[in-house]
Parts: C-alpha cells; sequence; structure tokens
C-alpha cells in the first residue's frame, strides 16, 4: 500500500451520507402517515367485520345479539359480542360470549361510540343508529350504523378503499 | 493482488454499479409492497361488494318466499276457489297488480309482496312491503305499510318511496329485475326470477351478478 489510495475521501462519503437522510428524511414521514392509516383502518375494518357477524349471528339464531362497549373514548377499550339473557343489559348474565375484542391489539387508537351497547335483532329495522368512531388522533375512521339495519364505513382522511363520509 | 496496490478503496465505477444494484433491489421491494397493498385493498372492495349484494339479495328473496301468507288462507281454500271477500286473498300475489315495470325497461324492477305477519312491529298483522329499483340514482328503496292490502294495481309512486338499502357511497346496482320465471301462470305455480348487478361507486370495474329463482310458496295451487 505505498501509493495513495484511490477510492472514496471522507468528504465524498459524508456528501453520500448526507444525501440518503435527506431522502430518507422525505420518505420515513409519508411511511408513517401510512402507517398509522392503516392502524387506523385495520382497526374500523375488524370493527365492521365484527358488527356484521353480530348481525348475522342475530338473524342466524334468530336472537337478539348484544355488543357491549366498554371504556368508551379512552385508549383502553374493549367491546364483547354477547347472547344477553336481558338483550338491553350489559352487566347482567350472559348466555355466552360469541367475540371479544380490545384495544391491545390496535395500539394508539382510541374508540368512541355513540352507545353503550348495541343491540342487533332478527327483525329488520330495528338497529340503533350511531357511529363508532375510531381515531389515533390525526386519522379518524367511522363505522356507522343505520336504523334499516345497514353497516357502513367512512372516513374524511382518506383511507385506502374507505368512502368519504 | 499487484493491482491491488494501484486502488485499494472503491472506484466510482464500482461504486456506481453497487448503486445501481442496490436501488434495483429497492425497486423491487417497493414494487412488492405496493402491489401487495393494491391487491389487499382490492380484494377488501370485493369481498364488502359482495356481502353487501348478497345479504340484500337474501333480504328480498326471504320477503319474496313469504309473499302471500295468510293463517286463514288454507281454511279459505278448503272450499275451493276462495271468495273474493275472504281475507286471504287479499294477500295474493297478482302477476299484474304487483309487478310493475318502469317504461322502457324489459322487465319489472318494481315488486309488491303482501303478507301476515302474526307479530307485527306495528298495525294489527298485514305487512305491505314494495322494492324498487330507481335506475337514475342506481339504489335500491324498500318500503313498507302495516295495512291491509287494497286492490290497486302498482305504479311509479308506489316503487320511489322507501328507505334505501345500500349506501350508494359504496355499492351503486347497476341493474334489478323481478321477472316471473318462465312457465308461471297468472294462478297456479308461480316463481319469480330475481337478477341483480352491482358495481362499487369508487371502482366501477369490481362489479358482480346475481340470480335467484325464488318460487313463491303460498300459491293457490
Amino acid at each position: 500500500m505505498k501509493k495513495r489510495q484511490a477510492g472514496l475521501t471522507l468528504i465524498e462519503l459524508l456528501i453520500g451520507l448526507v444525501v440518503m437522510a435527506v431522502l430518507l428524511s422525505i420518505a420515513v414521514p409519508s411511511f408513517q402517515t401510512l402507517r398509522h392509516q392503516n392502524t387506523v383502518r385495520s382497526a374500523g375494518m375488524a370493527i365492521y367485520a365484527d358488527l356484521q357477524l353480530a348481525r348475522s349471528e342475530a338473524i342466524k339464531r334468530n336472537k337478539d345479539i348484544t355488543v357491549c362497549f366498554t371504556g368508551s373514548g379512552t385508549s383502553n377499550w374493549s367491546y364483547q359480542i354477547n347472547d344477553l339473557v336481558d338483550s338491553s343489559d350489559c352487566d347482567g348474565s350472559i348466555n355466552e360470549i360469541i367475540e371479544t375484542s380490545n384495544s391491545q391489539d390496535y395500539p394508539a387508537v382510541t374508540l368512541t361510540s355513540s352507545y353503550t351497547h348495541l343491540a342487533f335483532k332478527p327483525r329488520r329495522n330495528t338497529l340503533t343508529s350511531g357511529n363508532v368512531t375510531l381515531s389515533n388522533g390525526s386519522q379518524e375512521m367511522k363505522v356507522i350504523s343505520w336504523n334499516n339495519s345497514i353497516i357502513r364505513t367512512c372516513s374524511d382522511d382518506e383511507l385506502i378503499g374507505v368512502p368519504a363520509c | 493482488m499487484l493491482k491491488l496496490n494501484k486502488n485499494s478503496g472503491f472506484s466510482v465505477m464500482e461504486m456506481l454499479v453497487s448503486l445501481v444494484a442496490g436501488l434495483v433491489v429497492v425497486a423491487g421491494a417497493i414494487s412488492l409492497f405496493t402491489t401487495v397493498m393494491v391487491s389487499g385493498n382490492t380484494t377488501l372492495m370485493l369481498s364488502r361488494l359482495n356481502q353487501d349484494v348478497q345479504s340484500i339479495t337474501d333480504i328480498m328473496v326471504r320477503d319474496i318466499q313469504r309473499a302471500g301468507y295468510h293463517p286463514s288462507a288454507a281454511q279459505d281454500m278448503a272450499l275451493g276457489t276462495p271468495a273474493s271477500s275472504a281475507k286471504s286473498t287479499k294477500y295474493q300475489f297478482s302477476t299484474t297488480a304487483d309487478l310493475y315495470t318502469t317504461s322502457g325497461a324489459t322487465a319489472p324492477g318494481c315488486i309488491r309482496i303482501k303478507y301476515w305477519d302474526p307479530d307485527p312491529p306495528s298495525g294489527d298483522g298485514s305487512v305491505i312491503r314494495i322494492y324498487g329499483y330507481d335506475a337514475t340514482n342506481k339504489t335500491l328503496k324498500v318500503s313498507t305499510s302495516y295495512t291491509e292490502p287494497g286492490s290497486s294495481a302498482l305504479g311509479s309512486g308506489d316503487c320511489s318511496g322507501g328507505n334505501k338499502l345500500l349506501s350508494e357511497t359504496e355499492v351503486l346496482i347497476d341493474s334489478l329485475s323481478f321477472a316471473l320465471a318462465s312457465g308461471s301462470g297468472a294462478t297456479g305455480m308461480r316463481a319469480i326470477e330475481l337478477a341483480i348487478s352491482a358495481s362499487h361507486t369508487t371502482r366501477p370495474a369490481l362489479s358482480m351478478s346475481l340470480q335467484r329463482q325464488v318460487k313463491l310458496r303460498n300459491d293457490g295451487y
């Protein structure tokens, strides 16, 4: 190694690193937004699917099925799809628990529901109108129930595949 | 080993080649990622469309199967053709009065179903339900009344009222018909051929069609 090295100099390497850093600093935040959008979206889709499950269980069993929400508006929420003895009493005795879900599966997502319990009846046009909002602070997604038994999702934050509210 | 004495670091050429190789790998990874995201989204939209269309079709099929039910129908029929004053005849499905074809359409897009419900949400038990397809807005509407059925035929006014069965921000119904199955007469055994095709509002390329043949189970045969 007597000759002078003809490879990269420290300056060149540093310039390369700086360029990489600039590019990454542009790419990472948009990637983070995508990640946040996807956490809210997947939570919303999971709740949509669970409400549909409750609806079809109610029709299948010809029985009232109640979704009980707890911790609405906090980051420590949970809900349970129940076959209750009294379909409007979430604290009463339970015939069968069909499904449970809680915030541990969806970190940093807050669930706010306009009802403490949502009863699905086998008869149509009996669903309570309202909505469940999932939010991580910047993105929001709503799961809406209509009284004509439709459940739908919407979002104003341009989540992929979710229609605008 | 002799040549190494000249250049022992990277040369510009080597660096460019490695950069290009790196970029090719990164581009491959990114395109794979986006493909997975896009196809996941397509699957989601398609399954949503499928579920929505299947569920409203089920609702309509179950309703059409109930058409004509009245608890005293068998009693009224026992002595032959029931008298026109018999209550159960009011609920019988009529191929002329209970199907309505919009002018210009080839098949009926509106159907009326009348049946007796022993446990009605309101009223004394009569249920009249009208499903109407709105071709302009590509929606399906249903209206319900709990009064005793009359004998008047369906009109366009009857078919345009009621609540939407689907949210038009997600699903548009491209066509819907309640045609009478071939071979069905005005009396006797009859069946309704229900054909529906729908597409996703934001992605019209995603579409599906369903066909069901529904036998009217409470016919007077």
